[in-house]
């Protein structure tokens, strides 16, 4: 063994080589030489001298060689030669393992951060600490801000009396005699209950019937359970039979009973009578939503291609598309009748369809439906060509009733205002209504608009009509008096024509295409102004503006116009009796007459209201805007009106109202908070905790008795379990109360 | 008959006159009045009280008054006051001249005068576990003084000095370790027994003005520098802990005694900063309202208003969560503040200027001095509260908003205002006019230059 001095150099492997070769070189001098140049070349460098203590076999004179120098550098010896060595021993078979880890692990670490670097991330280390143990905080202070009332000091110490139910509910018994009673208190049915008035026992007797009363109640569910029973056998035997006409004539019955129950309601309960009515209008409003009597159906397509050869399926057809706007009918509100004494004075042309300047020029009354098919037909073009090659064929296979109104125009127009007998022709004519009107059906918007136009010079009975025709006659002779009969008809007609037409917008009829019916539409010619005064008319159908306009101003200057104020009081100071008339005395005694009303600056001025109350001293007194914590004027404003003083409510309410935000003790220093404060928090949430839980175990829950009696005996783990979840679930409550806190 | 048959549902009415309810207990209790509350008796209810509001509103104005008296002695300008933390109405006060008087409040008489230091005295701060005060002063000195005598007699002389190699400006004392902290150059923290700081903070090279350690988060201190930069630093790091850097520099420092993460500054910009320490993006609130710099700051001790000393020659009293002043106190004869302090029972302020005198002020200005007896107090109280209830309608508002003002603070504050405004239009009309979208910086985040 012999102490040499190792240089190694740190990065270098060259210079090794150079050393090596130097040492094997012949001539000593050089070789010496060339080693001290290595060395000192090496000096540059980062050598690092190390001491060890190994053996060698030859010893260098200049005690400077390389460990296994001489043969090559791959002859160094490794970590692994070592442990091939103490492979033998296994006790050591762990270091083998030890050193393969480092050896996977190993990774050199990261060169030191600079020094401007390194304070900032330790600030901002040291930052983050300073805020999370700051933020402990968080809860009292937010708690302190919101608080209704904070008394100064903050820490002062809490004095309270213990309650004899605070005792009671820690109470546990303990000694043998103690369980004993509390045992024969808890199963006790003379016990009486916290908060109860009486016990159970008591409580059973009360509610405990006598044997008279029960045997009466017996048998009147006896009774009543056999009266269902036959109403089910009874339903359930009508249920069976099919005939159809039985059940037409059940469903008449029904509608019959309805109605017969509505008038005997509508005389004796109005309330009820309207509920009643409200229902049916419910029914009927379901039936608008259906695809009933839309002539969707699968039988009324069937029924749509007999129509062509069968005159029945067309009449029932009909008859089923006419019962579907029967329930589809818009139901005019009885208001409108108001509108009736209106003279329909046709007024001057102009763009304001309520001005009634719209009156279409009667001349034309084909162009004028036409045009509003037409308008249709370009919107949707989709449909057009379909139409257009159904019409065709509907040509060829022209039918009576389209002849008939083809070739004679006019013929409807004597037939709607004088009455036609003949049975055939009104079929006839009925059924070219219906067949319109289904044909029209995807126009009617047109139709409708057309005549809501003139709407406005005419009685409400003539608003209602849609059909052309009637149309034509009203204007023709609108004061003329229609006999009664033609009235009813008119109404008929006015019932299956007036139709929601949204509602019939969004239903393409499928019977139409098939209908045997004609279409006409010739007329081409589009009066650009008609249409524009018929969309506004449009926009304005339901509204009669100018009546809703006056009748504002009426309540406005009623409002405005001061009022005599009566003071009498009936019977006072006179006989009494019913029909008595005020005395003259009385009346210029008691009743203080208003001064004239001021004049109006809109007096004469027809389409004006003027408002003359804005006050503007009242103005300056009022608050403009909504102050800050409030959300909403309402709140606001039931803040304000809410009293405060003694004069309105009473003075303990005042006294908690007016309490001051901060109290104060005088003289008494106030020291910054302590962490005691938070300890007295987390203690107080503690107490709660505390309380609820007592609040809790005090509840009987069936699964606590259970584990009570066995306490002794064994608990079966599905009570505890419950138990358990129960604990847990109080556990889990008052955290929110803190919150609050 | 069948009203005595236990069967019987009839109800008889009895007339019942207990003397419990319409005759007093004793001769000194007021006399009961039965009173009937139904609204409907009292349509008038809100006007009614509108006008009681009004009355209210006044009488206040008539009674505020806060001026209580002046404490006149010091022969050169004041530099400091300290509120003895045991004692209400001791007051210690120093002066440019160095020196330190120890005053008491209620009876308004000097009790000791020593000549603590050469030049300024800068700061004081009390140990309330060796119930001592420390000074500092221009002559790099820290002085320690007892304070325990009720006569003063324990100012004569200090009770330890330490010489300091730099200048000092400011000192805190921790509350409830021997350990203060000093400000000048660098933080210094310091040690009861020790004549060398246990620990320097230094960050950048400008010294610091303002330092104060938080009473509630016992070992987090603030400081304000002259790079008007406000420094945090936590007692048990070894480096600061937080840097922010506002517009301009901050005069004086004071932490919220209720709330831990809550601290105040005064900047010379004349407004005063509130900040959450844990977010230093931008101030929780801008208190303005000075037309000058503000000098001093002190807290209330309930932690729910502050009062500032302004170079604007008043002093003014905030609400901490409110970005206006509640009320103005000024006189004529008080001259530039340089400190103001709450007392420590919260009624009352103090006020030093530069015209040697220190001012006794009511923190609320129309509070009553007096005893108040019960019924005045529910009174007052009720006064109070329709105050609050209506404070929002015009006409109460402006008398209970109104306040008189030194011509230079009126006129000042309109200047201000016309600058505000046309800054304001300014920045609309670049706005307007350029192009590129410029970004918008709430008015919060526009004092902060930097956070480090």
């Amino acid at each position: 063994m012999s102490k040499l001095k190792i240089l190694q150099p740190v990065e270098d492997k060259q210079e090794f080589l150079d050393i090596d070769e130097a040492a094997s070189d012949d001539g000593d001098e050089q070789k010496h030489e060339k080693l001290l140049n290595a060395i000192s070349k090496l000096g540059n460098k980062k050598m690092k001298i190390t001491q060890r203590t190994e053996p060698v076999s030859r010893i260098n004179e200049h005690a400077l060689v390389q460990v296994g120098s001489g043969k090559s550098k791959t002859n160094k010896i490794k970590v692994d030669d070592l442990l091939n060595v103490i492979a033998e021993k296994p006790r050591l078979g762990a270091l083998k393992k030890a050193v393969k880890q480092a050896k996977s692990k190993s990774s050199t670490l990261k060169a030191p951060l600079e020094k401007p670097q390194a304070l900032r991330v330790e600030r901002a280390a040291g930052y983050e600490k300073v805020k999370d143990e700051v933020s402990k905080w968080d809860d009292i202070v937010k708690g302190n801000r919101v608080a209704e009332q904070l008394i100064f000091p903050l820490d002062q110490p809490s004095i309270k009396m213990q309650s004899a139910s605070d005792f009671t509910a820690k109470f546990k018994p303990k000694t043998p005699l103690e369980q004993q009673i509390s045992e024969l208190l808890r199963c006790n049915r003379h016990v009486q209950a916290e908060n109860e008035e009486l016990t159970p026992a008591e409580k059973e007797a009360l509610t405990s019937m006598s044997l008279k009363e029960a045997l009466a109640r017996r048998r009147e569910l006896a009774k009543s359970r056999a009266l269902q029973s036959y109403q089910e056998a009874k339903a359930r035997r009508q249920n069976k039979i099919k005939s159809k006409t039985y059940h037409r004539l059940l469903k008449k019955e029904k509608m019959k009973n309805h109605v017969k129950e509505f008038d005997s309601l509508k005389e004796h309960d109005p309330q009820r009578a309207l509920e009643k009515l409200e229902q049916l209008d419910k029914k009927r409003i379901e039936e608008r939503m259906t695809l009933k009597h839309k002539g969707a159906g699968k039988w009324a397509k069937l029924q749509a291609i007999r129509s062509k050869y069968d005159q029945n399926a067309r009449e029932s057809l009909a008859d089923q598309l006419r019962l579907g706007k029967e329930v589809t009918r818009k139901i005019k509100k009885p208001d409108d009748e108001s509108e009736e004494d209106i003279p329909s004075v046709p007024l001057e042309k102009s763009d304001n369809p309520w001005l009634g300047g719209s009156l279409p020029d009667s001349s034309h009354p084909t162009t004028e439906v036409t045009s509003g098919y037409r308008k249709l037909w370009d919107n949707v073009n989709k449909g057009r060509e379909i139409k257009k090659k159904m019409n065709k064929e509907v040509k060829k296979t022209a039918s009576k009733p389209s002849k008939v109104k083809q070739s004679h125009p006019t013929d409807e127009k004597i037939y709607d205002s004088t009455k036609v007998d003949s049975a055939e022709n009104e079929s006839v004519a009925s059924e070219s209504y219906d067949v319109q009107e289904e044909f029209s059906e995807e126009l009617d918007e047109g139709l409708v608009r057309k005549s809501t136009m003139e709407d406005f010079q005419q009685t409400p009975e003539d608003v209602e009509m849609k059909q052309i025709t009637y149309k034509k006659t009203s204007k023709k002779q609108p004061t003329q008096k229609i006999d009664s009969q033609v009235a009813s008809v008119q109404a008929e007609t006015k019932i299956a024509t007036d139709i929601d037409p949204l509602k019939f917008i969004s239903m393409p009829d499928t019977v139409i295409i098939n209908s045997s019916v004609p279409v006409t539409e010739e007329g081409n010619e589009e009066d650009e102004d008609e249409q524009r005064r018929m969309t506004l008319a449009e926009a304005f159908a339901d509204d009669d503006v100018i009546e809703q306009f006056k009748e504002e101003k009426k309540q406005v200057i009623s409002a405005s116009t001061p009022k005599d104020i009566d003071l009498t009081l009936p019977g006072w100071g006179e006989w009494g009796g019913s029909g008595l008339k005020l005395s003259r005395r009385k009346k210029r005694q008691f009743i203080i007459k208003a001064p004239p009303a001021p004049k109006r600056r809109d007096d004469n001025q027809g389409n004006l209201i003027i408002n003359q109350d804005k006050n503007t001293n009242m103005r300056r007194q009022q608050v403009n805007d909504l102050p800050f914590p409030f959300r909403s004027a309402a709140s606001f404003e039931y803040k304000i009106r809410a009293p405060v003083t003694s004069t309105f409510i009473p003075e303990t309410a005042v006294r908690k109202l007016a309490a001051p935000k901060v109290l104060t003790k005088i003289g008494t220093i106030i020291a910054p908070m302590t962490d005691e404060v938070l300890i007295s928090a987390a203690k107080r949430n503690k107490e709660t905790q505390d309380k609820m839980e007592l609040e809790n175990r005090k509840k009987p829950t069936p699964g606590k008795y259970q584990k009570r009696k066995k306490s002794s005996l064994i608990t079966k783990p599905t009570k505890k379990s419950k138990i358990q979840k129960n604990q847990w679930q109080i556990t889990d409550t008052p955290a929110t109360n803190s919150l609050k806190k | 008959m069948d009203i005595f048959s236990g069967e019987s549902k009839m109800k008889v009415k009895l007339l019942v006159r207990n003397p419990d309810d319409y005759l007093r207990e004793t001769k000194r209790d007021i006399h009961k009045l039965p009173r009937n509350y139904d609204p409907a008796l009292h349509p008038l209810e809100t006007p009614r009280e509108y006008t009681r509001a009004m009355n209210a509103v006044k009488l206040e104005r008539v009674f505020a008054l806060p001026f209580i008296g002046s404490l006149d002695g010091h022969r050169d300008g004041l530099t400091c006051l300290g509120k003895h933390p045991d004692h209400l109405s001791w007051l210690y006060s120093g002066a440019c001249d160095g020196e330190l008087k120890l005053w008491d409040v209620a009876k308004r008489k000097i009790v000791y005068t020593v000549q603590a230091h050469d030049g300024f005295i800068r700061a004081m701060a009390f140990s309330q576990e060796t119930s001592s005060l420390y000074t500092v002063g221009d002559d790099k000195l820290i002085k320690q003084w007892k304070a325990q005598e009720l006569d003063g007699s324990d100012l004569k002389a200090p009770i330890n000095t330490i010489v300091t190699r730099g200048m000092l400006t400011g000192i805190s004392h921790h509350r409830s370790k021997p350990v203060m902290a000093t400000c000048g150059e660098a933080c210094n923290l310091w040690e009861h027994s020790r004549a060398q700081p246990i620990k320097t903070f230094q960050w950048g090279v400008d010294s610091l003005q303002s330092i104060k350690f938080n009473q509630v988060e016992e070992n987090i201190i603030a400081a304000c520098g002259s790079d008007r930069s406000i420094i945090l630093y936590d007692m048990r790091e070894s480096v600061p802990v937080r840097k922010v850097v506002l517009k301009m520099r901050s005069n004086a420092l004071c932490w919220n005694p209720m709330e831990a993460f809550i601290f105040t500054v005064a900047n010379e910009d004349y407004n005063l900063y509130t900040f959450d320490m844990r977010n230093f993006a931008n101030p929780i609130n801008v208190h303005k309202d000075h037309v000058s710099a503000v000098i001093d700051i002190d807290y209330s001790p309930t932690g729910k208003e502050f009062v500032s000393a302004s170079y604007d020659k008043t002093i003014r009293l905030y609400n901490s969560r409110q970005a206006h002043s509640r009320d103005i106190y000024h006189t004529s004869r008080m001259q530039r503040l340089t400190c103001a302090a709450w007392s420590l029972d919260d009624r009352f302020v103090y006020s030093g200027s530069d015209e040697m005198n220190i001012r006794i002020w009511k923190a609320r200005a129309a509070e009553k001095l007096g005893v108040v007896k019960p019924r005045e107090k529910t009174a007052l109280r009720v006064n109070a509260k329709l105050v609050e209830k209506f404070a929002h309608h015009p006409a109460i508002k402006r008398i209970h908003r109104h306040r008189h003002v030194p011509s230079h603070v009126y006129n000042s504050r309109n200047e201000l205002r016309n600058s505000r405004i046309a800054a304001r239009r300014k920045e609309f009309n670049v706005r307007t006019h350029t192009k590129r979208q410029l970004p918008i910086i709430p008015e919060k985040a526009k004092v902060i230059v930097s956070e480090q």
